[in-house]
Parts: structure tokens; sequence; C-alpha cells
């Protein structure tokens, strides 16, 4: 297709504004798939994704829509990922992009998400249409949401199209406006091939299929090309577009996008942002922007039956086959027996990850506290990073800890700013910007250490705000604290997998709600159970579990025998449930006692 | 160890299911019969029997006729089914002969009736001698007749004598029980049981608690209990040899330390176990399904447990663990060695925090230890237990 004839754009919203929806109708509109297959809302492939309303995997939909101008034009749809973890991998399928749909609820108006994939829309120099979605709603207010686009996020909203993609109002005007008012694509078709993989999956077929933007020249099919950052060289096995359907072509030429399938079996090897040339007559630079994503947060899986060991690392090596930012080692830590260290991009990558091995794999798991990565400079000047806390080098060993901050974007109706702010003081944030972006809307930012927001962060923030706050965060650089090591006892054993850093100032208030939560977690067994929160060798508090006083069959003779033996057995597998530590069970409850005590103490 | 039955002979246990009406809080297999024991049913008992015979005949050491309400069967019927099943087996005897007897069926005719009949030992069902208590179980024999049943039984020349207790009834105060076991520790019996209540789902009491409509005491306050009765039956002269058992010198059961301490036993009768020649099986629960049982003779049933060298190991640890005399070390050393644990780390919590003792290689429950016997299984027990267990 001649360049003057694509539209490659992106649909920019906030979670629930309505952009499956309006993707769906935009779809429909271009006949690419049937009404039957419209059941399904078409772009989220995952039951998790639907049901938490979030699509976590970016794809590209290449369309042909003839315009009111009698030409025919190739619009290339391309999904990004709608969650504040990913905002790496949105950038780089917005940079796929020359223009976007920003999407906004009539009766939500923006918010923080919406404002952080602007910006990023913005910063990749994209012409941006807004579109007010929702408006057959009674509490729509689409002219406030113009206003506030203006506002808030400070873009020229006149030609905002009011629309109700659930009731396809306003779809042709869209259609339309994107012929009208997003630019075609700009590239050299003749000069040297530089395409942009803005996303990859695995396929179990075909092995990586990348998804890209060819920005100059051209690819194609059996051609071999290299990857400018990473070096490796493959040979072209498959090229082609969705239509959603796989279509097989033979040419991708710039301004084109589509995919490609190298022949490569480990997703890892592909980098999201990373370009690929020809290797004999090679572009003379990449595509600016490329960064390799390293996980940001870390947490100890752990099977509670050893036994399922085996099937939890076969359940992490499917699921890293699909998901280039997930990582995961094995671990062993004393109380836990065999696990793995598993690295996220994010808290909401980690609980879906979680989430997907209890459900899909039927797994029953113990995580440990998720921390992020520290940096620990020791008294030889070395800087050491720490994943795990129970590998903190010795206290005398260290110089100084550091820690990872965020820049953590919020976007809050007026009345419930007093209730973050106190959130944001307890989680040692730092205002670095307080502004009422409109008279009810006010626009938080703050440094915040990555750590405090790792657990139950998201949650306060939208139960404070009564789900009016929308958040948005990016990690940026690494900052001294005073950090130590809290400890956790377990009848004076000290359980590794509990261990974790904190500042100092909350260490005492920390060490003892986890103490207490623990002891309501703990069962009354056998043995009275000593819980205690220890820094180095000082102890902050003890909690005692007393021991059971009565559990016995009163009765049996002949036929109780069977009886017993049953009840035994049941009792047994009970315990199988928990982890041993020394003589006690701990059940899986009481390491999540770690995770629970943030959200008590606000 | 003393050697409480002879390995050699086999105790042979009766069920009787009749019952003139049905208690609230028992879940053993009993059909109401207000016409007293059917006709024929001691014929099929005998056919049952039948199915045991051998040349020479079994050794029999102990009997004990149970229910249900055995005593529903009269003194001379009782005889006639006696000398019947003395024709299968050899009944020795020095044969410990064991009749549960309600209170109300007790007087000095059916008394004298039961001894000339060959039964040595009764055992009477008092429950409680709290009136809201005996309502609470469904008990018809007020307090007064259970105790008179006790004292006549005494004097009509029964050396051996039992009564059960429940502990645990809704509405039973600490006091009302130690009451209870106070007033019968003065009656010339030798053996006394002392069951806390085990709520079994579906019966009416379980009903009633379920609905809220009855409160169980707390497990805290039924260890209290347990104690409590523990210290004055020891004051008394009772031991405590079995969780829920106590006997003066020479009163224990010596048919029921069969079933804890793994001997061989035939059970007649609807809902009878039976553990024989390596065998475990139990009766069909229902008259009919277990008349056609009879009728089509083979014994064993195929559905019959086989009991591996491992299995007849655990049950001697867990069922060992229910009587004073404990289980053999060789027997948990072995059952350790399946995990790979070593009996000295395994054991010297328990001892160190006295639910055990460990006496002539034997390691020996306490008081402590009985009533939290199940934790102290579920924490001797392999891991793996019971999936790890050998198949058959």
């Amino acid at each position: 297709m001649e360049l003057s004839r694509i539209r490659n754009f992106s649909i920019i919203a906030h979670i629930d504004h309505g952009k499956t929806t309006l993707s769906d109708r935009i779809l429909e509109a271009t006949h690419a798939v049937s009404d039957r297959e419209m059941m399904a809302q078409f772009l989220d492939g995952m039951d998790l994704e639907r049901e938490r309303g979030i699509t976590i995997k970016a794809h590209a939909v290449s369309l042909h829509y003839t315009a009111k101008d009698g030409h025919e034009y190739l619009f290339n749809l391309i999904d990004t990922p709608g969650h504040v973890d990913f905002n790496y991998e949105v950038s780089r399928a917005l940079a796929s992009c020359d223009g976007a749909l920003l999407v906004v609820d009539a009766s939500q108006g923006v918010e923080a998400q919406t404002l952080a994939n602007a910006y990023l829309a913005v910063d990749e120099d994209l012409e941006i249409i807004p579109v007010i979605n929702k408006i057959d709603l009674p509490s729509a207010q689409p002219e406030h949401v113009v206003h506030e686009i203006e506002e808030v996020i400070g873009l020229d909203a006149s030609g905002a199209i009011f629309a109700s993609a659930k009731e396809r109002i306003g779809i042709s005007e869209i259609l339309e406006a994107i012929v009208e008012r997003l630019p075609a694509p700009t590239g050299d078709r003749d000069a040297p091939l530089k395409a942009m993989i803005f996303d990859s999956w695995y396929d179990s077929y075909r092995g990586v299929v990348m998804l890209v933007r060819v920005i100059d020249g051209r690819i194609s099919l059996k051609e071999k090309v290299r990857f400018m950052n990473q070096g490796s060289e493959h040979d072209v096995e498959n090229l082609g577009i969705f239509t959603p359907k796989p279509l097989q072509v033979k040419t991708l030429e710039a301004g084109e996008v589509g995919f490609v399938i190298l022949g490569i079996k480990d997703v890892h090897e592909v980098s999201i942002g990373d370009t690929l040339t020809h290797p004999g007559r090679p572009a003379a630079e990449a595509f600016p922007g490329f960064k390799q994503i390293k996980p940001m947060v870390f947490a100890g899986l752990y099977p509670v039956d050893a036994s399922d060991y085996p099937d939890l690392r076969d359940a992490l090596e499917k699921l890293r086959l699909n998901d280039s930012s997930f990582v995961f080692e094995p671990e062993t830590s004393e109380a836990l027996g065999f696990g793995f260290r598993c690295g996220f991009l994010g808290f909401l990558h980690m609980e879906i990850i979680q989430e997907r091995l209890e459900r899909e794999f039927n797994l029953d798991l113990i995580s440990t506290a998720p921390n992020v990565r520290y940096q620990v400079l020791n008294k030889k000047g070395d800087v050491v990073d720490v994943e795990n806390p129970s590998k903190l080098p010795p206290l005398m060993e260290i110089e100084e800890i550091r820690e990872p901050y965020a820049a953590v974007t919020v976007l809050t109706r007026a009345e419930y700013v007093g209730n973050l702010l106190k959130l944001f003081e307890e989680r040692r944030g730092t205002q670095t910007q307080f502004h009422y972006a409109s008279k009810d809307t006010v626009l938080l930012k703050y440094d915040v250490p990555l750590n405090e927001i790792i657990v139950d962060f998201y949650d306060r923030l939208k139960t404070l705000s009564r789900g009016y706050a929308s958040m948005d965060y990016q990690v940026e650089g690494y900052r001294a604290g005073d950090l130590v090591k809290l400890d956790i006892l377990v009848n004076t054993k000290q359980v590794d997998a509990l261990s974790f850093i904190v500042h100092r100032s909350q260490a005492d208030p920390k060490g003892r709600a986890i103490a207490t939560k623990m002891k309501e977690a703990i069962p009354r067994q056998l043995f009275e159970v000593v819980i205690q929160a220890a820094l180095g060798a000082k102890i902050i508090c003890r909690t005692v579990v007393k021991p059971l006083r009565k559990n016995v069959i009163a009765k049996c003779y002949g036929g109780d025998i069977s009886r017993k033996r049953k009840l035994l057995e049941k009792q047994k597998e009970g315990k199988k449930r928990m982890k041993q530590v020394g003589e006690v069970q701990i059940p899986q409850e009481a390491f999540l006692s770690i995770l629970r005590i943030q959200g008590d103490q606000d | 160890m003393k050697a409480w039955f002879d390995a050699a002979a086999v105790g042979l246990y009766v069920h009787v299911p009749f019952c003139a009406s049905l208690c609230g809080y028992c879940d053993f297999f009993r059909v109401e019969s207000p016409g007293g024991v059917p006709v024929g049913f001691e014929a099929l008992l005998v056919e049952e029997a039948a199915l045991f015979g051998e040349t020479p005949p079994l050794q029999v050491d102990t009997v004990f006729f149970g229910g249900g309400t055995p005593s529903l069967l009269g003194p001379d019927r009782l005889g006639r089914l006696l000398a019947e099943l003395g024709r299968v087996f050899e009944i020795r005897p020095s044969a410990e002969i064991t009749l549960e007897a309600n209170p109300e069926t007790v007087n000095e005719a059916s008394l004298a009736g039961w001894r000339q009949a060959g039964v040595t030992r009764l055992s009477i069902g008092v429950q409680s001698l709290t009136p809201g208590v005996l309502a609470a179980l469904e008990r018809r024999a007020p307090a007064a007749t259970a105790l008179a049943a006790v004292e006549l039984a005494a004097r009509s020349g029964f050396k051996h004598l039992s009564a059960d207790v429940m502990s645990g009834v809704p509405g039973q105060g600490g006091g009302d029980l130690e009451d209870t076991v106070e007033r019968l520790a003065e009656l010339p019996l030798d053996h006394l049981s002392v069951y806390s209540l085990d709520l079994h789902p579906k019966t009416p009491l379980w009903e009633a608690v379920a609905a809220g409509n009855l409160t169980l005491p707390g497990d805290d306050e039924a260890a209290d209990q347990f104690l409590a009765v523990h210290g004055i039956l020891q004051q008394r002269g009772f031991e405590h040899y079995e969780v829920s058992n106590y006997a003066r010198p020479g009163g224990r059961s010596r048919h029921n330390l069969r079933y804890w301490q793994g001997g061989q036993t035939v059970g007649l009768g609807p809902s009878a176990w039976s553990r024989f020649k390596g065998r475990l099986w139990g009766n069909p629960r229902s008259l009919d399904a277990w008349t056609r049982r009879v009728r089509e003779g083979g014994t064993p049933p195929g559905d019959a447990e086989r009991l591996t060298p491992e299995r007849e190991r655990e049950d001697r640890v867990i069922f060992g663990l229910r009587v004073s005399d404990g289980a053999g070390l060789q027997d948990l050393i072995d059952l350790f060695a399946v995990d790979q644990r070593e009996a000295d780390v395994v054991l010297k919590p328990l001892l160190a925090h006295g639910y055990a003792v460990v006496e002539d290689s034997r390691l020996k429950l306490t008081v402590q230890g009985f009533l939290m016997s199940n934790e102290v299984l579920t924490y001797l027990l392999p891991r793996s237990w019971p999936r790890a267990r050998p198949e058959a």
C-alpha cells in the first residue's frame, strides 16, 4: 500500500473507558470479523485479561477501510498493554504509530493512566484525536471532559469526537477522522531496512512471533536479518499481517505493520524495542528509545507440597515462554524448601502471574513478601544487587543500602486529597507536585520508594478515594535509605523466607503487626509456637500460639478402626498443606501475613 | 509388656442392633424395635458363625455382645445363642464374656439368667447421673435406675462390672460430670468408660448443635473435664489404661484390648468388624444386606482389606498408643525410617512437652498425650502417610 493510504494508530485509554469496545466497533465497521466472532471481545486474548479488564499482550490488526473520498485505506490498529507495569512496552507500541485516539469516559473524565499514556503519545510526536466515549450514559458530561482534557493534559480538544462505542454513536466520524486528521507514515522504502519490534510472544507451532513497524526499507521472506542491539542474525521464515486472522505476505514495506517469524524458540532472545536490519546493507543507526527492561519486583514462590516442585517448574517455564519480562531461577529456603525466585516488571504483573499459576495450573503456592531490587554498596566500594532480603550481606560489610524510587502520578477528585496525602506520607513519599488540574481534580506527583508501592498500595489508593483516584508510575533511579533487615523467628529459628528489608522508622510497627497477624493465622497445635520479630539480635515483639489441648477420638473399637484411620488421614492431609518449620506447622496464610499488614496500619 | 489376650485365640464380637427406642447421640448401627429382638435373628448369627467353622474349632477367649441393646435378648435366648456359638467355636471356660446392658433391662431375674448363660462381665450404660444430661442424650432410664442396676448386679455376683459415662455433653457442667464419676467410683465397679461425646453427622444431637439449639463445651473445657475425671479415678484406685477407659487392677476389658493391640477378632451381625487372618472387613450396615451376605456365604468378602506387615505395624502404633502400654520403640523406629527420621529427634519434643514417656522400650502417652493423641499421631506418622503405604 502506498504510504499516503496507510494509517498506523493506537487507542489509548484508562481501564474501562471503552478501548476494547471501540476496537471491536472499528473491526466490525471494516468487516474484519463476522458478527458471530464479535461475540467475544476480540482483542483480549485471555480470560484473565477479560476478567481484569486489562489487555496484557499488544496486537496489531490490519484493516481495509473505504473512506468517503472513495479511496481505500490500510488501517493498522495497534493495541497497547493497558496497565502501569508495562510503561516501556506501551511506549514502543506508540512509537510504531503515527497517531492515536485518546478515549476518555464521558462520566469518569481524565484519569492518571489517560494522562500518562497521553504524555507517552506526545513524547512520540503522535497526532491525537480525543474521543469522548459513553456519551449515552445519564451521567455523561462530555463538554466538561473536553475542558478537562485541555486543562489537565494540555491538549487542544476542540476537535473531540463525541461517541458511544456501545451504542455505535460517532463511529463513522472516528473512522473519517483517522483518514483526515492522522498523518500517513513517512519512510524511505529504498533506504536500508529498519524495522522496530514492538511486541513478541511465543506460539507453540511457529516459535517466537514478533510484531514490527517497518520504518525504512522493506523486509522480505527468506532474507537474513540482524537484531541491531542484540546482534544475532536469523532468516525470515515467515512474514505477514493479522486481518485479524494471520495472512502471509512476501514483503512488508516502510510504513507497514506486520508480524515476522525468525524461527527463534525463546521469547527472551527478543528484546522489545530492538531494530531489525539487513546485515549486508545495515541501517546507519537503530530506531531510538531502546531499553533493556529488567524485572523490578521479586518474590519467592514455593509449592506448599514439596512434591509439586516439578509441576511448579513446568508451569513457570510455560509462563516464561510467553512473557519476556518474567524471569525466575531456582532458590532454596531453609524454611520453605525448594522453590523459585521470580522477577516481575511490577506488582500487577506479579499478581497476574501468581493468579495464573494457581488458577490455570492448579498449584498451591506460598509466596514470600515481594521486594524490589536493592543495591548494596559494601565497604570495599563494590555495588551488588540484592533481590532476596535473606541474601543481604552481613551488616558490618554494608556501607549503604540503596533502593529504587518511583515517580508516581495520581489524579484524584479533590475531596480525597487529604486521604491520599496521608497514604503517601505513610509510604515515605516526597511530594513533587500538587496542582489543581481543574476545579475538582487534583494532580499529585510524588517520589516514593518503589518497595512502598508494590504491596497493597494500589488497592489502598482505590479504597481511600472510593475508586476516584487513578495512578501511574515510572521507576526512576536509586537513592540511599536508612534500611534494615527485619527477621521473623519461629520457635527461635529464623524463617529466612519471612525476612524483609524495611525503613528503620517502620521496623517496629511492622514487626509488631506481623507477629500479631501470624499468631492469628497459625492454628493451635501439638507444640507451642513462639513468633518473634527481630532486628539483628534485638527482639522487637513476641507472640505465642498456645498448644492445642484436645484432639482425640473418644471411642475406638472394632468398627472404629477404619474410621479412626480415615480421620487421621484427613488430619494428616490438612497438615500437608502447611509448611513444617522445626516441629511446628505454619499455614500458607501465615506467610501472607506480611502482605496483609500494610493495609491494617493505615 | 503383659499379654492381655492369647494371640492363638480370637475374640468374638456379636452385634445385636435392636433398641427399644433410639438415642440421639448414637451412631452405631441400630434399629428401633419396640417388640424386642426379632425371632430368627440368632439363627442368622449362628449361620454366619458357621462360615468360620474349622477343625479343630477356633479358640475363643473373649466374647462381647454389643449393640444396639443386646440385653434385649433376655437370658434364655442369650444362653441358647452362646451354646450354639459354642458348637462352632471352642469358647474357653476362662473366656471373658461381656454383655452390654441398659439399666432398665437389669433386674434380679435377668442377672441370674445371664450369669447362668455364662456372661462374666456386664457393661452398663449409665451415661450420666444428672437429669438434664440424660435428657439431652434422650436416655430413658433415670439416674436412680442406673445406680440400682449397678448395685443389684454387684450383689448378684458379677465381679466384672463396667459403667459407661459421657463427658462433653451439651448442658453438662464440669461439676455434673465429676459428681457422676465420683458417685460411680464408690460403687463395686471394676471398670469405667468415660467417653467425651463425639458428634456424629446426621444424628439428631448433631443436628441440634448445628442448628444452634444446643452448645457443646469448648475443647479447653472438655480438656479440663478429661483431666478432672483422670484425677478423681486415679485417686480411687483406677488405672487410666486407655484413652477413655479406666480399670481397677484385674478389671481391664480383654476383648477391647484385642482391638487396640492388633489381636484377631471375628465379628458377627450387621456392621460388625473382623480382623482375621490378615484381613480387615466390616459387615454391611443394613439388616437386609447383612442377611444376603450371610446367605451367600464367603468369608472374608472380596472387598476385605489386606493387612500388610507395614499396615499391621502402623496399626500397632496408631491403636497401641491409645493404651497405657503404648507402642514398641522398634515399630516407631521402622515407621520413622520411611522418611529417614531419627527416633531421638522425633521423640525428644514429645517427651520434653510431657506428651509421652519411654519405658521398657515402649513409647507411652501421658494423660496429656491421650488428650492430644490425634495430633501426636499425625506428628509421628511419616509426612507421606498414607500415600506412601506400599500396596498389597
